[in-house]
This record gives C-alpha cells, structure tokens and sequence, in this order.
C-alpha cells in the first residue's frame, strides 16, 4: 500500500536532498580509505639464480614519503651494488598509495645461499624493519666451459727500462658473437705496441681450444715486486635457448636471433714480476739507461772541410731492446768540435718495435784546423741476457779540418722531413759576411741566348751543311746524268746527229748511194725536230703545209722543196758525180741551217 | 773660315742630329737618378744596414727586363741580410746565370743556408757546363766548326794539300764535335732543369690557376721548380724533388733565363 504524499509540492527537495547525502556518503568512504598505512618491505626477484648470476633487491617504501636509500651490509657470497630509485602510483579499490622503490643488483659468486639479514628504516618517526631474505645460488653458468684467459711473461724478472714482451692467450671453445679488446692492469709498467695472431688450436685435458694471442711490449719503470695484471677481456655470448618463448616474445625471436645473450668477462690470474735496478756496480759513466743489445755505427761526411764548416754526423744503432730511451751522448768535452743536434728515426724490425734500427743526425763544426780523431759517441747499456754493462767499441773519426773560408763546404746526407730546401740551423751555419760588389756592370736583357734560337744552329754548322753539299751535288749530278733515260728530243738529235756525221762521211768517200740515203734521214731527223712528227711519216704536201705556217720565207721553201725533190729523184737514179755530190752535201748543210734557225723561232 | 753653303747645311744638320744623342747622354750620365747612382745608393744603404731602404734603390736601377749580375747579386745579399734567405738565392741564380764565373756569386751559393745546388746539379759530372753561358759555349762551338768546314773546303779546292791538311782536318774534327756535343749537353741542362724559383715566402701552389682554387700545397721562397705551361698570369709548375705540381702567379716566380 502507498501512502499518499502529504504534501507533494516538496517532493523536488527531498530528492535533492537525498542525492547530497549519498555523494557525501561516497566521498567519506573515499576519503576514508585514501588514508592507507604507511609500510616498507624489501623483495628478492628471482630468489634462486646460478653462480655468477645476479638477482634485483628491491626495497619498497610506502607512502612514507622521499626516503633516502639505505646502505646495506656486506654479505658473503654475493656484492650488493644500488641501481637506482622509481616511484609507483596505485589505486586498488578505491585505495591510493605512492611507493618509493630503491633497487639493488646482488651479484652471486659460488653456490650456496646468500643471506640478506632485516633491514631497518626509520621515517617519520618511526622504524621500519623488513623481513630477511634468502638467494639460493645454485651451479649457475659455468665460465670455464666457453674458455680462459691466460697472462704469460718471459721470465719473473725484469730490468727498469727494459722492453719486454708479454703474451694474453685467450683459450676458447665457443667464438664470441662480439668481444673488446683485452685491458691489462699496469702499475709500474709502460705499454708499448700491441699485436694480435691467432694460433693453432690446442688440447688442453682432451679438450680442444681455439686460441689468440695478444703480444704486448711493455718496459718496467720502477723497481720492486710487481704485481702485472690481470688481464681482462669481456666478451659477449649468445647461446641457443633450448625451451621456445610463449606469447609475444615468440613473435620477436626470429628477428632478434632467438637466443640467450650474456655477457662474459674472462679474467686471468696477475703475475708477479721482480723488476730490478741495473746494479751501480761497474756502472759506466756513459750509461744513461740503455738497457737491450745495441750496436752502434757512426759515419760523418765530409771528411776533409775548412775549420768552421759543418759537418754531418750519422749515428745508427741497430739491436733489441728500448730504443726510446736511447739518446745521442754528448760530445766529450775539448773535443774541438761543437756539436748541434739534429734529427732522429726509428724504423723497427718487428711489430712490437722490440729490435729495428735508431738513427741519429747530428752536424758538428770544427773549432780548429788541423786533423781531429774524434772518438764519440760511446753508448753505454745494461745487457739482460748477460746480466753485464757493455760498451761499444769506439769510433774514431778522422776529419781533416783546413784552415781558411767557412764557405767551403756543407753537410751532406740525406735529413729526415719534408723535402723542402734543407737550411741548416742558424746556429750550425754562421753567416759569411758576403761583400757588395761595387761596379754595376752592364745592364742586360736576361733574354734567352742565341744558342736557343734555331738561325744559330743552322749558322753554327753551315760549313759541315755546304761541304756536305759540295761534296755530294757533283757525284749526284754524274749518277743522274747516267742513269737518266733521254727524251724523245734527244734522241732525234742523238739520231740527226749521226745521220749528219754519216752522210758527211759518205759524201767524203764519194759513196753516192750512202750519201743519199743519209742525207734523206738526215733531213727527215731535222724536219722531226723543227715541226714535230715522227721521221718518214710526213708526205711531201704536209711539209710544206707545215713549213709555211712556221713562217717560212719564199725563196727558202723553195730551196727546202728542191731538195726534197731531188731526194725523191734520187731514188730513181741514185747515181751521181762527186761534184754533184759535193754540190748538194752544201745545198743540204744550208737548208739544215735553214730548218735549225726555224725549230729556233718556233 | 769660308764655308761653301752646301758645307754650312751639313755641319748645321750634323749638329742637329748630335744633340738629341748629347742630351740622352745627359739624361743617362752617372747624375742623380743614374741606375749607377742608384745602384751606389743602394750599396751605401745596405753597408749601413739600412737593408730595405737598399733594396727600394736597387729596384729602381733594374729597369725591366734589364738588369746585371752585380745587381742581382746584391740585392740578394741584401735580401740574406734581412733573412729571408730564399728570395735572396731567387737573385743569386738570376745573377748565376748571367755571369756563372762570377766567384762571389758562386761563394754566396754554396755557403751554408745558400741553398747549395739545383735538383738537376748534385752529384753531377757535367755540372762544369755550367761553369760559362751558353753564348760562350756557343761560340766556343762555332769557331772550331767553321774552321772545320773551312778545312774541308781547302782539301776540296786544291786535292794536292789534303795530306799535308789531313791531320789538322781530323784534329778539328773531333775538336769540333766534341765542342758541338757539350754545347748540347749545356742545352739539355739547361733546359730540362729548373727554370723558375719562389720569390715569396710561402708561395702558394693552387690547383688551378684561379685565385679561388684550393691550395694544394705551399712552398717556401727559393725552390726551384720547373714550368710547364703559361695560362693568363699563371705558371702550372712541378717541383723537380717530388713531381708535386700545380698553378702559382707569375709574381710569385722569378724566371730564370735560358742563358
């Protein structure tokens, strides 16, 4: 049954006024459990690890506001080192809390337990204390499965400023996916160059190893009982995992290889090493802290010089042993010679720089003429193998030194450097004083010399080109004139020649017959050579033709043609007297005159 | 004195034409502003160690492109004195080959920071080509020559000398070629080896002959390079020592003559 409202017009205020109660309900429970107990406790993840492995400590702080992180004490077994601090908001039915956590990585040695004893905090007035914890250790990963790291030296003792060589041997059976460089702890030590070799494997308690080895040249420095090492060498594993990753991390295993990182540092164990002074007893007075074999070459060049000149003095020390500590020994004192230190090299005959050959430049200047024996440098050095100082044998150099000029001559050798103009040091070369020269002297176009120009060249040997000419052209001129063929031209007046010489000789001899014959081809050669044509082939009326056009005159076609007539009579009655002979042998010596002077005009 | 006028025109004329040769002769004389004047000016400069004041008076005396080895040997010194060493052997190796036999000249060049000897010259045995110039060795060539070809020419034109002639022929026969064969070995000396030195200090060698190129390398004044080629105020050089070559301006160079 519902009872009827009383008065229905205050219904509205009453459901607001129950709407406020319930808000203020809710938010006074809220508030309520807003307020929760501070607290601090401490949490091992995971609790159980293998040797070698490390677990997280975590120390939570709960809304106690900003609390320093504590120190924790030393446990067996294991190194506590802190990380770092974050803080955590959470909300858990309707509870709000804020925890400060600081976290700590405890690092496991051996197997066993590690027992992390109750910590106790105090913050706001009160003391806190957390629960102790316990880390099982089991076996863990064991290091010595994948490989060691061995330090080897030449022998336990050593000299101060020796060189010596030392090895890192890295045994392993498993190549690292990525590794660093070994470190070697130094104290009393200098490190020198450093190489790296593989060698062949080795079988170690029927095991097989692969093996590196890292040659380092160190040099002792301070004398003692000296601890060398150890040597480390980090590396880093990935090894195959045998369970396969559920849910997302299985997503990613194909991409990121799929297998478990770690990462390894293999330490070796240190070295003792008994690091001595050479001993003062029998010391040399040259010994400056050379210690090795050494032998020692001096050369000096010039050899003969003006007092004053300079002279180049190479030192080359070849051996084993500390080449940086050797330097060039001073000049002993009166020597005569001043000495100005030059350059130096070194070129080593192996890696480390254990044995090469140390070169020394030095100029020296004479004092004083005369000839110096100059019985330097003398290299003083501690022989380890021996146990000995040693002293090279000395070196005289002879130099004959001239009195007079300082300018005579200069150092030679080659000095190590860029190749720029070699000016020897202000000290080693005083300047000469050089004169002015007072005349003037011609001024000159510095032109090129004549000796450049082509015309001197021919000038220079025009008479070896003219009697080369003389002598040549006359016996060229012979060979030509007699292997040359004649032109047609020549052989007319080759051929007019002898028919002429014969027809003369036959008109001599009264051979009336012979004379007619000549004087024909005789008379056939001119008329080829006045108006061309082939000898015999022109008829009577072409002749004539062709005489009138060459301009010849009446009365002489006349005479011409007469005697071409009596020929052409002739060879009906060769016969004839002398006197006709002779008659017309004239007439004939006149008309070749006539055609002559014709084949002249034309 | 009576004269005809034809006589008075031509000492008039010849009179004319002397006077502008005696007023060039004024200008020119050992005056004030002579290259003589000023070439003693400069040596007093120098010799009271005012050393630039002594190169600014040698200067002035070489008139371009003429000059003397007696100028160019001082103006060296004065360059030695003021310590820049390697524009003074630029002007030694100028004043060297214009009188090679010059001794104070020879004396400043082997002198220890005088530079020593040219790339193409240490060790050399034919270096004593270098003892006369190439006009001398010219004319040492020429006369044996010619008298050589004369020689040839006698024996042609009257063959009953040529055995009297015959051992004087052969004698300037080889005279000759022998003058012949070290004139060209002069030549070549000359001609294959350095031409040109730095006169500045730090003479930049760029790699194109631009002044924006980049700098290949720098050399230091009084190297001896070799030129190559000439392009718009630049010289493409090599420096004989290493093969390095590149562009350097042509102020930066003092040329050597081939003499």
């Amino acid at each position: 049954m519902v009872t009827p409202d009383p008065n229905p017009t205050l219904a509205p205020v009453r459901g607001f006024l129950r709407g406020i109660a319930l808000l203020a309900l809710f938010l006074g429970t809220l508030g309520l459990r807003a307020w929760a107990e501070p607290a601090f406790h401490a949490e091992l993840a995971p609790d159980t690890v293998g040797a070698g492995d490390s677990a997280m400590l975590r120390l939570v702080f709960t809304d106690l506001g900003d609390v320093e992180a504590p120190t924790l004490p030393a446990v067996t077994n294991a190194t506590i080192r802190y990380q770092g601090a974050s803080q955590q908001i959470s909300i858990v039915n309707f509870s709000r809390s804020t925890s400060l956590i600081h976290q700590y990585q405890v690092q496991t040695q051996n197997p066993g337990l590690v027992q992390i004893p109750a910590l106790s905090v105090e913050a706001g007035g009160q003391t806190y204390t957390s629960a102790p914890l316990t880390l099982r250790v089991g076996q863990g990963f064991d290091i010595s499965r994948i490989g060691f790291l061995r330090l080897v030296a030449p022998r336990p003792e050593v000299y101060v400023g020796e060189t010596f060589p030392v090895e890192i041997r890295f045994h392993y059976r498993e190549t690292p996916a990525r590794q660093a460089p070994p470190s070697l702890k130094l104290d009393g030590f200098i490190k020198g160059q450093q190489t790296v070799e593989n060698l062949p494997p080795e079988t170690i308690t029927n095991l097989l190893y692969s093996v590196v080895r890292w040659n380092i040249a160190l040099t002792a420095v301070k004398a003692g009982d000296l601890s060398l090492g150890p040597a480390e060498f980090q590396t880093l594993y990935v090894f195959q995992t045998q369970r396969r990753s559920r849910g997302m991390n299985s997503l990613f295993e194909p991409l990121f290889g799929g297998g478990e990182q770690r990462q390894l540092t293999f330490q070796s164990e240190p070295l003792a090493l008994k690091v001595l002074n050479p001993p003062t007893a029998g010391r040399p007075p040259q010994f400056a802290g050379a210690v090795g074999q050494f032998q020692l070459d001096v050369t000096a060049s010039p050899t003969n010089v003006a007092a004053g000149d300079p002279v180049t003095i190479r030192v080359d020390i070849t051996g084993r042993g500390n080449f940086d500590a050797l330097r060039l020994p001073d000049l002993p004192g009166g020597s005569g010679f001043q000495l100005y230190p030059g350059t130096n090299s070194f070129t080593p005959n192996d890696p480390l720089g254990l044995s090469g050959k140390k070169t020394f430049e030095a100029v020296i200047i004479p004092e004083s003429p005369g000839v110096h024996s100059l019985k330097w440098p003398v290299l003083a050095y501690w022989d380890p193998s021996t146990r000995a100082y040693r002293s090279d044998a000395d070196h005289p150099l002879s130099i004959h030194v001239r009195p007079g000029a300082q300018s005579q001559a200069q150092p030679v050798g080659t000095l190590p450097g860029p190749a720029e103009p070699r000016t020897p040091p202000d000290s080693v070369s005083p300047k000469l004083e050089l004169p002015l020269i007072a005349d003037l002297g011609p001024l000159l176009e510095p032109s090129p010399s004549s000796v450049t120009q082509p015309w001197f060249w021919w000038v220079l040997t025009f008479p070896l080109w003219a009697y080369a000419l003389a002598s040549w052209v006359p016996t060229w001129k012979r060979q030509w004139r007699e292997n040359r063929r004649p032109t047609a031209r020549e052989e007319a007046e080759r051929r007019l020649a002898k028919e002429a010489h014969s027809m003369r000789e036959a008109a001599g001899s009264g051979r009336a017959t012979d004379f007619l014959l000549h004087l024909n081809k005789t008379l056939q050669s001119r008329i080829e050579l006045s108006m061309g044509g082939v000898a015999g082939s022109l008829t009577t009326e072409e002749i004539n033709q062709r005489l009138a056009l060459a301009g010849l005159g009446p009365e002489e076609g006349l005479r011409v043609r007469a005697l071409l007539d009596r020929i052409a009579e002739a060879r009906f009655s060769p016969d004839s007297s002398t006197e006709e002979i002779s008659k017309l042998l004239a007439e004939t010596e006149e008309v070749l005159r006539i055609l002559e002077r014709l084949s002249r005009r034309a | 004195m009576n004269l005809p006028p034809r006589r008075h025109g031509f000492l008039l004329g010849f009179l004319l034409g002397l006077l502008p040769w005696l007023l060039l002769g004024a200008t020119n004389g050992p005056g004030r502003g002579s290259p003589e004047s000023l070439f003693q000016l400069g040596n007093r400069e120098v010799a009271a160690g005012n050393y630039t004041n002594g190169l600014a008076s040698y200067s002035g005396v070489a008139t371009a492109p003429r000059t003397s080895a007696a100028l160019e040997y001082n103006r060296g010194v004065a360059w030695s004195r003021l310590g820049e060493e390697g524009r003074a052997l630029a002007h030694w190796r100028m004043a060297e080959r214009l009188d090679p036999r010059n001794p104070l000249v020879a004396t400043a060049l082997r002198r220890p920071g005088g530079g020593g000897s040219m790339p193409n010259e240490e060790g050399d045995l034919l270096r004593g080509t270098d003892r006369l110039t190439l006009d001398e060795w010219g004319i040492l060539a020429l006369i044996p020559t010619w008298c050589w070809g004369s020689l040839l020419f006698l024996r042609r034109w009257k063959p009953a000398a040529a055995v009297a002639l015959r051992g004087y022929t052969l004698g300037l026969g080889v005279i000759s070629l022998v003058a012949l064969g070290v004139l060209g070995v002069a030549v070549s000396r000359r001609s294959l080896g350095p031409d040109a030195l730095t006169s500045n200090p730090q003479t930049p060698v760029r790699i194109s002959p631009l002044d924006e190129a980049r700098t290949a390398f720098e050399l230091p004044a009084g190297t001896p390079l070799k030129t190559r080629s000439f392009r718009e105020g630049w010289y493409l050089v090599a420096d004989p020592r290493n093969e390095r070559s590149g562009w350097v301006r042509a102020q930066h160079l003092t040329r050597l003559p081939l003499r």
